[in-house]
């Protein structure tokens, strides 16, 4: 009885930290959509002049 | 602010451009397409175990970072080119995880410890958080669209592979010697199998981090269609699905995805892809011939087992005919000299040949005591042997079952009385008057036979006779319940079988043949009735029941 109370304690532990990685998950990935898709914040490094002169 | 891209034309439905080498649809297609089927395959084999499901989760994850790998030899899109990148860079870790814990799962047959899932979870954090920031990757190069990896991504998630790797090998080290001899062999091929993939998964995108030469990563997937196979095969095997059928269909699959991903190749690449589809045929075809072999040699092996059984079984049944004749011939022969000497020592007994001495008369009564049993062994190895052959007469003819057990208690009370039990009879018949249909000798036999037993394994206490019917199933019935010796709930089978006796019979009643109740009950089957029994234990008593059809 004792075992099963401690495994299920586990498991909602277990189910929560699984749902909080999740949500991270998603945020991260909308907020990397957004930054990158949405508002193109990132550093584009011109180098075709030089790809050329190679 | 103008918008710049990389210097060829933009994808076209997102994955296809003129910028893609040739070889990379044929790879990555495949490498989805079998992984997917084969995850939904063994998934709708059983959906709700839990390895299924994780399987199914870990091959949509390598699908979708396999697309995105498309898309991005595909777009000309540096905004494309930042996002995509950012979310394999993510999927690739949680793909590792996921393996280990389909490892895991699958070698101890339960979820890793909330220890486990809490290292997990902080192991993985610091890349969720980060993965939007430059530490992730630092900007991209507009002349060959690709990004400059950050610490993130050329280090931290090549140190979270290297260490889930680990941790499956480690817990595959410690797990597989545990298991039972037959299940190591496939814990290997599965542990091997998700090694190889994963291996191959990454070796070429590690290599090509840090040589800048992300041609060379995709090699590896041509390997995943086997890997996926050997996975998916293992898990098969493991869980007892239906191996062959699944196997058969997974093989099919990849068959078809071979042949028909020709379909979508240059003809320049034409050979190369052939010879690949080549070698999946060869394997795939080898597979499916060894397993029709198997499935013929196996099917040749039943028949000459049948056949084997076959004769074995007319053997056993002409040796059974023989020893029904040799006990019918046997008991015929002893009964006539029996009759004979039962009637000579009653004879005897009675004083016909004069007065015998007080020595003389008890060992004459001993004989005549003993032959009487005798004769009645010998009447049942008879009826035996008469049932056996199919040669038990029944003159079958309405009379009052009611009024023939309450005679047969009358007659035997004398003889309960006289071991110190009670017998009583009872009836709950009601309006209904107790007719049966049967023959009257062999049903009288049944029950002198049931509360004979009764008295017999009935050291003290009381037996009680009770006539009932069930008019609705049209059925009579008489229980004999005594307070007995009782039996285990295993025995009372065992009852019914030829020679068999209850385990505690010995203890209270020696005599018997273990006939007696195998000849009842046939009897009351041939009759269209049963004999039944039951009894909560040994110490609690039994009940044996006599069913007949009802007539009115």
């Amino acid at each position: 009885m004792q075992q099963l109370a401690k495994d299920s304690t586990h498991n909602n532990w277990s189910q929560f930290l699984l749902a909080v990685v999740t949500v991270l998950t998603v945020s991260s990935i909308i907020v990397t959509f957004y930054n990158t898709m949405v508002l193109r914040n990132f550093v584009v490094v011109d180098d075709l002049d030089e790809a050329v002169a190679e | 602010m103008e918008i710049l891209y990389c210097p060829w034309d933009p994808a076209v439905n997102i994955f296809f451009s003129s910028n893609v080498p040739l070889l990379i649809h044929y790879s990555h297609f495949i490498a989805i397409f079998s992984a997917l089927a084969m995850a939904l395959l063994i998934f709708m084999s059983n959906p709700r175990l839990l390895v299924s499901r994780l399987y199914l989760i870990f091959a949509l994850l390598f699908s979708t970072w396999a697309l995105l790998d498309v898309s991005l030899w595909a777009t000309n899109d540096p905004a494309l080119v930042m996002f995509s990148w950012s979310i394999q860079v993510l999927l690739e870790p949680l793909i590792y995880a996921i393996a280990f814990y389909l490892f895991y799962l699958y070698l101890y047959r339960r979820p890793p410890s909330l220890k486990a899932n809490i290292t997990v979870t902080a192991l993985l954090l610091p890349l969720i958080l980060l993965l939007p920031t430059i530490y992730d990757l630092q900007d991209v190069h507009l002349s060959t669209c690709e990004a400059t990896e950050g610490p993130l991504a050329k280090y931290y998630t090549y140190f979270l592979n290297l260490f889930f790797v680990a941790l499956l090998i480690w817990f595959g080290k410690k797990r597989i010697p545990q298991l039972e001899v037959g299940k190591r062999k496939i814990a290997v091929l599965f542990g091997a199998g998700l090694l190889t993939f994963l291996l191959s998964f990454t070796s070429g995108n590690i290599i090509s981090s840090f040589t800048d030469n992300w041609v060379i990563s995709q090699y590896g997937l041509f390997g995943m269609p086997i890997f996926a196979f050997l996975i998916a095969y293992s898990v098969v095997r493991f869980e007892a699905f239906q191996i062959k059928v699944v196997s058969a269909k997974i093989l099919v699959v990849i068959l078809w995805a071979s042949v028909g991903s020709l379909l979508f190749i240059d003809a320049s690449l034409l050979n190369v892809t052939i010879g690949l589809t080549l070698v999946f045929t060869t394997v795939a075809g080898y597979l499916l011939v060894r397993s029709v072999t198997q499935e013929f040699r196996q099917r040749q092996q039943l028949e000459r087992l049948t056949a084997e059984l076959e004769h074995a079984n007319d053997r056993l049944k002409e040796l059974d005919k023989m020893k029904s004749e040799f006990v019918s011939i046997a008991s015929h022969q002893l009964r006539s000299p029996l009759t004979s000497i039962r009637g000579y020592a009653s004879m005897l007994s009675e004083g016909s040949f004069g007065k015998l001495p007080a020595q003389a008369q008890e060992a004459v009564d001993r004989i005549k005591e003993a032959s009487r049993l005798m004769s009645l062994s010998v009447e049942d190895y008879l009826n035996v042997s008469r049932i056996q052959s199919g040669n038990m007469k029944y003159e079958l003819s309405d009379f009052n079952l009611r009024d023939m057990v309450m005679k047969i208690v009358a007659d035997m009370r004398t003889e309960a009385t006289h071991n110190g039990l009670s017998l009583t009879f009872n009836d709950t018949l009601g309006e209904v008057e107790g007719l049966t249909h049967a023959d009257i000798g062999k049903t009288n036999q049944i029950l002198h036979n049931l509360i004979d037993n009764a008295m017999k394994y009935t050291p003290k206490g009381s037996i009680s006779v009770l006539v009932s019917a069930l008019p609705e199933k049209r059925i009579l019935r008489v229980d004999v319940k005594d307070t007995g010796v009782g039996m285990k709930p295993g025995t009372i089978e065992k009852l019914f079988e030829k020679f068999r006796r209850a385990d505690n019979a010995n203890g209270v009643n020696v005599s018997g043949t273990g006939l007696g109740l195998y000849i009842a009950r046939k009897m009351a089957q041939d009759m269209k009735g049963d004999v039944t029994a039951f009894s909560r234990g040994e110490g609690t008593g039994s009940t044996f029941t006599l069913t007949l059809p009802l007539v009115a």
